[in-house]
């Protein structure tokens, strides 16, 4: 067996044995997300089949491995000790933060779901619903 | 990306004058047409690091926003654990 080998049969029981960490998502993201998901719906109920699962499955990778991904640089206010992290799956960008710390419970705080790399924010009339939503509700 | 009016130079003179359309883009952003269409732009290097920049302080703008706004539900206890979502998508996008 070569090295590539060996190296992917020692991932296969570290993949399977690390215990999934708690996953939570607040309510503005959750929403977010529906949004999109049924704006998917109504074009295609396939696709936004194809893209719940794929995003639940992600998801799943991440509660397991929270840590693989590259650190994102220079978050502003993030909690001490946590890291800002992204993974793309079929055009949609997750963002978490982990550990992010609730009822003593290291978990995966996700901050967004979104289509494309950053930026449901191409779309100006997204940009303007947006910025008016922050106007509400930011201090 | 606007460009000022001049700005603008066919593909072709690309091969013929590079030298030119490079000395041009130092001065300003060129946009390069083939036949009728805008195809590129030009930028000089000062231009194209201040487009990362504002590009990397967009990006860190969004994650602030989004952050707090995820940290203020979770303040206020408006979150779930992701499970309950994954099962309401299932539910709510079945397989056709």
């Amino acid at each position: 067996m070569g090295k590539r080998g060996r190296d992917a049969a020692r991932q296969v029981p570290q993949a399977l044995g690390a215990a999934p960490r708690p996953v939570i998502i607040g309510r503005y993201a959750k929403a977010e997300l529906f949004e999109l998901l049924d704006y998917v719906q109504a074009q295609s109920p396939r696709n936004a089949n194809l893209v719940a699962e794929r995003i639940s499955k992600e998801l799943e990778r991440i509660a397991r491995h929270p840590e693989t991904r590259a650190p994102e640089a220079d978050v502003p206010g993030l909690p001490d000790g946590a890291v800002a992290r992204k993974a793309t799956v079929s055009g949609y960008t997750i963002r978490w933060v982990y550990p992010f710390v609730v009822d003593a419970e290291p978990s995966v705080l996700v901050v967004s779901i979104r289509r494309g790399s950053r930026r449901a924010l191409n779309d100006p009339a997204y940009l303007l619903r947006w910025l008016e939503e922050r106007a509400r509700h930011e201090p | 990306m606007a460009v000022e009016g001049g700005r603008s130079r066919q593909i072709s003179e690309l091969q013929s004058d590079a030298a030119g359309v490079v000395a041009q883009a130092e001065q300003g952003p060129v946009e390069i047409r083939r036949y009728s269409e805008p195809v590129a732009y030009l930028e000089s290097v000062d231009q194209h690091r201040e487009h990362q920049e504002l590009d990397a302080a967009l990006n860190r703008a969004i994650w602030a926003l989004d952050l707090a706004r995820a940290m203020g539900d979770v303040k206020e206890g408006n979150f779930e654990r992701w499970e309950n979502v994954a099962a309401t998508l299932r539910a709510r996008y079945p397989k056709p």
